[in-house]
């Protein structure tokens, strides 16, 4: 059983057929990348994946699971995690509290009854989930930060961490290396690499092809919202569909 | 059918009202982006200036082009300067909290300036009431309303005209899209929107002139009810296009005039429910109108290159200061405490008591504001069914007036949850919206009723007696210590919802909803929750401010109270509940002291302005300003303590180089 099956999915706005068909599938421990032109629908795939659009048709499916009739926060439940393309921080908050959030809202319920019971609180071993997950993106020493003081590509270490950090069975990372300086972005390939490796089916949508090697195993190439391409990264990139929709090579 | 045509006509200018009105809301949110909650307040400034203009034998015409063309434009000049210019274009609650600050702050400049009286209705500035100019189908038309609608006709095809075919009109549109984008166009955004606002304003006071001698009295509750009704019209345009606004304002006026025509004179239908056919039209709008529920949203793209201020932390405080303030804070807290009961004088006693049973009420602020963001506009009617519930079950049942003000936050947040369900979807301004509409509906229909509000002369709500033990004494210590009690009590559990789960799931949705909603959170059973929480936190409150007070009446618990509250509440700091506490006790001392200030200044409408001014500056200390200056101080003592500390290690240090 896949850990998630894209079966057809397709996205109507208007007169725009955003998404036609496009169906992919991602195994336990594989990275999948999402790649193709600005405005082939990769982001508007990972919308309808995540529940926060409703698909014209097509079904998303995770593990057996149908996600199909699922709000966007149940999905969450489920397992399911994201960062997104536009920053979606809470800037008011520090990163530890980041992942402390992100933690009580897997939790389930909404808690106004644990809250007046005084058993609302973070946890010890939710504190130091947080703090492990941190060190593990480089990020333990701004864990204090204030968010809204922190630069672009660190923003977007502390939304990969925030994801993380309930041990999710499916990341979508939309643009993860946007933003982040050489180093920044080495860690990020490292981090998404270990996941992998500890069982975790990743999605990315990625513009550089240095990070789409370092760490996909498979590549899903879209172009004016249709599949052009499913193969491995390599044999994907030389497909001449590919090069001609992608890089702009004709021939 | 010439029946039906008698009850119409007469509603076409009565429409006209709302659609001046109307006009001014979507000409100031497409000029200005600001949802202007003060246009009601700046036509009742330019209305009072007008009258008193006129009673003071200056003669209508230059009265009127004084208080339109002069004192409006001004007003809105200042009001930009001031206020608006200084809130960055992308800070929606900021703006919102302004504008409530400056409906709340307005009205008690002029009281502050003409004193506590009331204005009798101007003479019409054009032509006159009691003149019968034509006859249209038989009915007459008299001189106001024949003004009225041709000067909306005007108002109407000249501003739309300017908005959409004048260079200004784009310049204007464009400010509000994006200021910066306008800007590297070579254009002076902040000019535009100063003339936005003088444009907008004029129209304002022309709105208020005119509709002046409509009322009995000028007064801003007439404006606000004005207001409420036009912003129905304005939200079946979508605040998009003046004509559709006018069209729907005349629209309403017609329905209305039919509705009175119809309607059997003197039932409830008549004196209630008519009247509130614009405020039931614009809960049914809220709800369903998807792009109301955006309202007031940005979108302007270079948004981003304005990066968000910085909120400042509260700073790390070195472990002795820490120490020290462990032991001095309780310590102050407790002397204060002791002193209320022994030496304080009775007088005193009553306002911190009084203070203390508000700050009930404003920890139901702290529960939608502080927490989710949320600014809730009927707060202090959710406080009137407390106390009401609570009045109507221990004089009339003889129930125990504790049980009784139980029942009545119960009774509250029952209210707040049907409140809470057609309010599930909204956020932002269309929340406030509603909030203020429910609260203008309960002051014209629930309130005045008699089995709800009591008689007209107050209802009486007892002191309680707990067995042995009787809070009804003259001196109010007793009471006092109830209240303290109560409010530890539910300050206890509202810190815990705050710093729990529920304060950070709604505190992650308020920033980000996408994010919360990926991270798992589903705000909106949390919102229900919350909503009906602070309803019954504000009942109980209210019921005991009822008790304290022993009689209320509907005037206690008005939409203008609400206003107020939320305003205080947000200056002094919505984040804690300290900061509901310190509202509260820091109101009722300041209201109190403002009372030994000469007489002609009304105390209330002093301190009310006070905060108004806090408000305005909302955008430079969200935390509010206690907050701010604590953490000022924290710095400042903290660095004054590290000074010390260092300079006696280096006596230490000499010492022993010795």
């Amino acid at each position: 059983m896949s850990r998630l099956e894209v079966r057809s999915l397709s996205k109507r706005f208007g007169g725009l057929l955003a998404v036609d068909g496009v169906s992919f599938s991602v195994e336990v421990g594989e990275c999948v990348g999402l790649i193709g032109p600005n405005g082939a629908g990769k982001t508007t795939v990972f919308s309808l994946i995540a529940g926060e659009r409703e698909p014209t048709g097509g079904s998303v499916v995770l593990e057996g699971r149908s996600l199909d009739r699922l709000a966007a926060f149940r999905r969450a439940r489920l397992g399911l995690a994201r960062t997104y393309q536009r920053l979606e921080v809470f800037p008011d908050m520090t990163v530890l509290d980041h992942l402390l959030v992100a933690q009580l809202a897997h939790r389930g319920s909404t808690g106004v009854i644990r809250d007046l019971l005084g058993r609302g609180r973070p946890t010890q071993t939710e504190i130091g989930r947080a703090t492990d997950v941190l060190d593990q993106v480089g990020l333990a020493d701004e864990a204090d930060r204030v968010v809204a003081s922190l630069s672009l590509g660190t923003c977007r270490l502390v939304e990969l961490a925030r994801a993380l950090v309930t041990s999710p069975s499916l990341l979508l990372a939309d643009e993860p290396s946007s933003g982040l300086d050489a180093e920044e972005s080495a860690r990020l390939g490292e981090v998404l690499v270990r996941q992998r490796e500890a069982g975790l089916a990743i999605v990315v949508v990625e513009h550089d092809l240095d990070v789409v090697t370092q760490v996909c195993d498979r590549a899903v190439v879209m172009d004016l919202g249709r599949v052009i391409a499913d193969a491995p990264v390599a044999e994907a990139l030389a497909d001449p569909a590919v090069r001609s929709a992608y890089l702009g090579v004709t021939g | 059918m010439s029946q039906a045509l008698s009850y119409a006509l007469p509603g076409i200018p009565y429409g006209c009202t709302f659609a001046l009105v109307a006009i001014g809301l979507v000409l100031s949110y497409q000029s200005t982006g600001v949802f202007n909650f003060a246009f009601g307040a700046q036509a009742y400034v330019a209305a009072m200036a007008y009258s008193v203009m006129v009673r003071h034998g200056l003669g209508r015409g230059l009265s009127g082009v004084l208080a339109i063309v002069v004192l409006s434009p001004l007003l809105g000049l200042g009001i930009d300067r001031l206020v608006f210019s200084r809130i960055s274009p992308g800070n929606v609650a900021a703006k919102t909290i302004a504008a409530l600050g400056l409906m709340v702050g307005l009205p008690a400049a002029v009281t502050i300036a003409l004193g506590p009286v009331q204005e009798a209705s101007p003479p019409s500035l054009l032509f006159d009431v009691n003149t019968v100019v034509l006859r249209v189908a038989g009915t007459p038309v008299d001189g106001v309303q024949l003004a009225t609608v041709v000067l909306t006709l005007l108002v109407v095809v000249g501003l739309s005209a300017m908005m959409r075919f004048s260079l200004l009109g784009l310049e204007m549109r464009a400010a509000v899209e994006s200021p910066r984008l306008l800007r590297l166009q070579g254009v002076s955004s902040r000019r535009v929107t100063s003339v936005a606002w003088i444009v907008s304003s004029s129209l304002a006071g022309l709105a208020g002139v005119l509709l002046a001698p409509r009322y009995a009295t000028v007064s801003i509750d007439n404006y606000t009810v004005l207001l409420v009704a036009a912003i129905a019209a304005a939200a079946i345009a979508s605040l998009d296009s003046m004509g559709i606004a006018a069209l729907a304002s005349i629209a309403m006026g017609v329905m209305m005039g039919l509705a009175t025509g119809y309607a059997p004179a003197g039932s409830v239908w008549s004196t209630g429910l008519l009247a509130a056919i614009p405020f039931f039209l614009l809960l049914i709008l809220l709800a369903v109108n998807p792009k109301l529920r955006r309202l007031g949203q940005s979108a302007d793209p270079l948004a981003g290159v304005d990066p968000p201020g910085v909120p400042i932390l509260a700073p790390p405080r070195s472990p002795v200061l820490d120490r020290s303030l462990r032991i001095v804070g309780p310590g102050v807290l407790l002397l204060g405490i002791v002193s209320v009961l022994t030496w304080v004088p009775s007088s005193w006693v009553f306002v911190v008591t009084a203070g203390l049973g508000l700050s009930l009420i404003f920890l139901s602020i702290t529960m939608i504001t502080g927490a989710a963001g949320q600014v809730s506009l009927c707060q202090a009617t959710f406080a009137g069914v407390g106390a009401f519930t609570a009045g109507q079950l221990a004089t009339n049942s003889g129930v125990p007036v504790v049980v009784a003000a139980v029942a009545g936050g119960l009774v509250a947040a029952g209210a707040g949850l049907v409140a809470a369900l057609p309010a599930l979807r909204l956020r932002g301004l269309a929340l406030s919206l509603s909030t203020l509409t429910l609260a203008l509906l309960a002051d014209a229909i629930a309130f005045p009723t008699a089995w709800i509000g009591g008689p007209p002369s107050g209802l009486t709500v007892p002191r309680p007696t707990l067995g042995p033990i009787s809070f009804a004494t003259d001196s109010t210590r007793p009471f006092f210590v109830l209240v303290l009690a109560i409010v530890v009590i539910v300050g206890f559990f509202v810190r815990r919802l705050l710093r729990g789960a529920t304060g950070r799931g709604l505190d992650a949705w308020r920033q980000s909803p996408l994010a919360s909603a990926g991270l798992g959170y589903s705000p909106n059973r949390t919102k229900v929750v919350i909503f009906a929480l602070s309803a019954g936190v504000a009942g109980l409150g209210g019921g005991l401010w009822g008790s304290l007070l022993q009689v209320v009446s509907p005037a206690d618990f008005t939409y203008a109270d609400s206003l107020l509250f939320v305003v205080i509440v947000i200056t002094v700091g919505a984040r804690s509940v300290a900061g509901a506490v310190e509202a509260g006790i820091g109101f009722a001392l300041l209201t109190h002291l403002a009372g030994y200030l000469p007489n002609r200044i009304s105390p209330s409408s002093i301190v009310a302005l006070a905060f108004s001014i806090g408000a305005f500056t909302y955008a430079g200390h969200p935390e509010g300003i206690v907050e701010q200056l604590r953490r000022h101080a924290t710095v400042l003592a903290d660095s004054g303590v590290r000074r010390m500390g260092s300079a006696s290690l280096e006596v230490i240090a000499g010492r022993s180089k010795r």
